[in-house]
């Protein structure tokens, strides 16, 4: 059901049943008043007309003067509609006069006998008048001094707690006459249902008008809620389908232009939302792609070298790496030896990847034709310098093992110290820090060094990025060099430098548990066979 | 706000606390009355002749029906009653009633009551009564009169008639034995104590004791009202002692009492046996110097029965006149030095000669015929006497009796007054049993006799003044009967 037609109902069923209540109350409110009056105009006529009625039989039944008396009887009941009918009894319950029955003619039958009913012959012998209800209750009232009226016993004395004759639906009272006769008025309440009747349709007829009315109202009501409501529906819609641009025309400043206004908001954020949703995708996918690329440049596989085993990985943080290594083997006239280096470029992301890519590129364009390692990278820096802002380079560490000499030295350019197993007492060295980081300044050669290493067989070296000794395990603890250090010496027996690499992976892993790896690991083992 | 809230509901509690205290206070306070009067008791006897015994044993005793203040007939004993047939008539018995000695009311005392006065033929009831050919008891809660004739009002007489416990009367004369609100406690030679009836069947009156004391002197009287805390009504007052009033702490108040004093005619005499001519004379007559002729005690009367009593008719007033007037229409209804001779009673003679100064002065040939009031009939057999002088207490509160007795008796019409259509009425009246009917009738027949076709000359009607103590509430009826049960503050 559309929300016009749902705020028209349930405004109309408000209002018909606050009408309807309303009705039932005036209606019994009315009954109560009409009974009430009933009651009193009747008592009051009884009061009026009883002794009058009572002379008129005494003094012209008995000589059947029923022509004189029925007009002058006749009028006095034409003045209360209520009373149906009278009957007059003497003292002892006799029937004198039946007002229904002697409509047109006096009674001329066989003697009337006595009433039987104790009750009803007590009510005519009283002295005060009484009423009877249609319950058949009865109650005698006594006229006081003030002109008041309350209920007594039937031995004339008052009740505590008096009745309330709005309550009454009176059958008949009875009024007795100078300890004579009684007079006995029947009471008809068909005057109190047409007058009810009445006022029900009355009441009804105004309820019906008002309810129409309301159904109006309702409407023009429901109209104003609701045709603001259909066009935001239409707006929401229109957006809901992809439609960013709409906005809703409703400046009014109820809640519906407070809703209105929120939701050209929302058609704001939405589209800023998307837009920015897409532009993340297009750079995520960007990101996917760099970080294929530069996966790809890293080396596949690692071939089998005579005399050392050499096991790399590199675990970016998120998508492109910051990191770089590389193995080349050169066999030329320069020499038949293995450059085998670990950069990390400032940061991560696509920027570090892109000079960390740089770098690779370049190292493996040079390393052919430079045996020297210290010139090697003094050359990179040039360029490296050159191409890149002044707040991004990269340290690196570059080992080279001479298989002619069987020797192994290594230049470290600002990078993490190298790590040295020996696997005579099963120690790890840290070698000597030194260099500075590629494209900090435009010449470096002089702040290089060759330095070698005397590695025997067993004896292993470990490159690594700052990813592994600041692994996090949660906020404020990190692996350390310490635990670094012991990993190496503890693994560092391990056959093959995959092993150890695997192990020490495994350990940094292991600590770090589910804590995010906030940058890029990359490890290098070379073990001396 | 809510200080103001707390000072108002401890007001308001408080304010309860002191009504409830004060009509609780008020109650408490009000635990003896007291009513002076002018005789002392006479008898404890319930059927006393003396008409003040009657005063002061009315809280005692009760009666089927009863008057109330304005002399209208209320149920007492009997819870109601009415008229089965011309001659019969049925009272319906209250069933909680008890006697003071505790004993319950049965339908056999009633029987008995009427039966003692049968047999004693107390002087003042037995006429009341000779009309019941007997009484019947055999319906629960009903006693049941057949009367010899028909009488509208039997139920008036029967509010004189006390209802007793015992058939010996010389035993309730010592210790007397009523149902009513109040019971004997004891008596002096001036003073008669009650104590309310806890057991009454209509509850036990306000006031806890109730007494009579009797102070001849009507100054003394005064006096002991004065300097008493207890007294609350005095009956009777002099009016001389009105100036007094003002320093004490009583009201003055007045009711006309039941008695009209009248002349009536001997229309012997052939100009006054003219309606005409008498109701001329009545045209003239000095109502207004009634109350100056009687020294303040009446009130001018138009007709033969006072204010409150059935029959009284409000449309016929006395026609006030200056005494100009009267001797210009004396003159012009050719009433000059028309003889009026009057008989009144040496205790009388005064106000006599100073009617018989006033008549002459009009013009009319007045005197006054001083006799003896037990020769005053005797009287009308001087052929010149042509108004007698009398008086006719109703003391059941209606005409009827007055005209029964005026038009059936010898004595009281010897002058044979005949009047068709007051006979008409009288019959009518005695068959007539609706009181407003009756009182038409009653109303119109005293219309033809006061002034129609004059049967006398109402004089004037005795006032009864009486003093009540401020702020209580002291009914006294009619015949001047205190309703002490009555009483409140």
């Amino acid at each position: 059901m559309k929300l016009r037609s749902q705020i028209s109902l349930l405004l109309t069923t408000l209002i018909v049943l606050s009408i309807s209540a309303t009705a039932a109350v005036l209606i019994y409110q009315n009954k109560q008043e009409i009974s009430n009056d009933i009651y009193l105009n009747a008592r009051n006529f009884s009061e009026l007309t009883a002794s009058r009625m009572a002379t008129l039989v005494g003094e012209y039944l008995p000589s059947e003067s029923f022509v004189l008396f029925n007009p002058q009887m006749k009028d006095l009941l034409r003045k209360n509609s209520d009373v149906l009918g009278v009957e007059v009894y003497d003292y002892s319950g006799k029937l004198l006069y039946n007002s229904t029955t002697e409509k047109e003619e006096q009674y001329k039958g066989p003697s009337r006998e006595n009433i039987t009913d104790p009750v009803y012959q007590e009510r005519i012998q009283a002295q005060n008048p009484s009423l009877k209800t249609i319950l058949g209750e009865v109650y005698y009232l006594e006229k006081a001094d003030t002109g008041q009226y309350h209920f007594v016993s039937k031995e004339g004395i008052p009740f505590l707690t008096q009745p309330n004759p709005q309550n009454f639906q009176i059958a008949n009272i009875v009024y007795p006459v100078s300890n004579t006769y009684a007079v006995a008025y029947n009471v008809s309440y068909l005057n109190l249902w047409t007058r009810l009747q009445q006022a029900a349709i009355n009441i009804g007829m105004v309820a019906l008008a008002a309810i129409l009315f309301s159904i109006l109202i309702g409407l023009l009501f429901a109209g104003t809620i609701a045709r603001p409501l259909r066009k935001l529906t239409k707006i929401v819609e229109d957006i809901a389908q992809g439609n960013l641009d709409q906005r809703a025309q409703i400046k009014s400043k109820d809640e519906v232009g407070i809703l209105a206004k929120a939701v050209n908001q929302m058609a704001t954020d939405l589209k800023k939302g998307i837009e920015a949703r897409v532009y993340q995708e297009k750079t995520q996918k960007e990101i996917e792609l760099a970080t294929k690329i530069q996966q790809a440049l890293l080396p596949k596989d690692i071939p089998d070298f005579e005399q050392i085993d050499v096991s790399a990985e590199l675990v970016p943080a998120a998508g492109v790496s910051g990191d770089v290594y590389d193995l080349i083997r050169i066999d030329n006239e320069k020499g038949n030896y293995l450059y085998c280096y670990l950069g990390d470029v400032t940061g991560h992301g696509i920027s570090a990847g892109l000079l960390s890519t740089t770098a690779n590129a370049m190292i493996a364009m040079l390393a052919p034709e430079e045996p020297d390692p210290v010139k090697l990278l003094a050359k990179v820096n040039v360029t490296l310098k050159a191409k890149t802002s002044g707040a991004i380079f990269i340290t690196l560490a570059l080992v080279k093992y001479d298989f002619q000499k069987k020797k192994l030295s290594y230049v470290n350019a600002g990078h993490e110290q190298i790590l040295k197993y020996n696997t005579a007492d099963k120690t790890v060295d840290l070698t000597a820090p030194g260099g500075i980081a590629l494209g900090m300044l435009p010449e470096i050669h002089d702040q290089l060094e060759e330095v070698e290493l005397d590695l025997k067989k067993g004896d292993a070296i470990m490159l690594y990025s700052d990813g592994l000794p600041e692994a996090w395990q949660n906020e404020k603890d990190t692996y350390g060099m310490e635990r670094l250090t012991e990993t190496f010496s503890k693994y560092g027996e391990l056959k093959t430098a995959d092993a150890i690499q695997k192990a020490t992976f495994k350990d940094v892993n292991d600590f770090r548990g589910k804590f995010e790896q906030k940058d890029d690991m990359t490890l290098i083992i070379i073990k001396k066979d | 706000m809510k200080k103001i809230i707390a000072i108002l509901l401890c007001l308001t509690f408080l304010l309860s606390g002191c009504s409830l205290f004060s009509s609780n206070g008020s109650a408490a306070t009000l635990k003896s009355a007291k009513v002076l009067v002018a005789e002392p008791l006479n008898s404890l006897d319930p059927y006393s002749v003396v008409a003040i015994d009657r005063q002061y044993l009315h809280p005692i005793y009760e009666r089927l029906v009863d008057f109330n203040d304005q002399l209208k007939i209320q149920p007492q004993l009997a819870y109601t009653f009415g008229k089965v047939d011309e001659i019969t008539w049925q009272f319906k018995i209250r069933s909680n009633v008890k006697f003071h000695d505790g004993t319950d009311l049965t339908l056999d005392h009633i029987k008995q009551t009427f039966d003692t006065i049968q047999k004693t033929r107390s002087p003042h009831l037995v006429d009341l009564i000779e009309n019941i050919k007997r009484i019947e008891t055999n319906a629960p809660e009903t006693v049941t009169f057949k009367l010899n004739e028909p009488d509208p009002e039997f139920f008036r007489k029967l509010t004189q008639v006390p209802i007793i416990s015992t058939t010996n009367l010389a035993a309730l004369a010592e210790a007397p034995n009523g149902t009513g609100p109040y019971q004997f406690v004891s008596k002096t030679s001036n003073q008669v104590n009650y104590k309310a009836f806890a057991k009454h069947w209509n509850n036990p009156p306000l006031i806890p004791n109730i007494s009579y004391q009797s102070v001849f002197d009507k100054d003394a009287r005064f006096e002991t009202a004065k300097s008493s805390t207890d007294v609350v009504a005095v009956l009777p007052f002099s009016v001389d002692l009105s100036e007094q009033l003002a320093d004490s702490n009583f009201t003055l108040r007045s009711q006309p009492d039941l008695t009209v004093s009248f002349f009536i005619w001997n229309p012997a005499n052939s100009f006054w046996s003219s309606a005409q001519n008498r109701q001329k004379l009545l045209q003239v007559w000095p109502y207004e110097q009634m109350e100056e002729l009687t020294s303040g005690q009446g009130t001018p009367a138009a007709q033969f029965v006072s204010s409150g009593v059935l029959g009284y008719n409000p449309s016929i007033v006395p026609q006030l006149k200056n005494f100009e007037e009267r001797k210009a229409l004396t003159t012009e209804l050719g009433l000059n030095g028309q003889l009026i001779r009057f008989a009144v009673p040496p205790t009388l003679s005064l106000f006599g000669l100073d009617l018989e100064h006033e008549l002459n002065a009009l013009g009319l040939n007045a005197e006054a015929y001083l006799v003896e009031q037990d020769q005053i009939f005797d009287s009308y057999m001087v052929e010149d006497v042509q108004l007698l002088f009398l008086g006719w207490r109703s003391d059941l509160g209606t005409g009827t009796n007055f005209l029964n007795t005026i038009f059936k008796s010898l004595k009281y019409n010897v002058s044979q007054y005949h009047n068709s259509e007051v006979d008409k009425l009288l019959a009518n009246l005695n068959t007539t049993y609706e009181e407003q009917a009756r009182l038409t009738i009653l109303q119109e027949l005293m219309s033809i006799i006061s002034f129609k076709d004059p049967y006398g000359i109402p004089l004037f009607y005795g006032r009864f003044p009486y003093i009540t103590r401020n702020g209580y509430k002291v009914p006294v009826r009619l015949d001047s009967i205190v309703l002490v049960e009555a009483i409140s503050k």
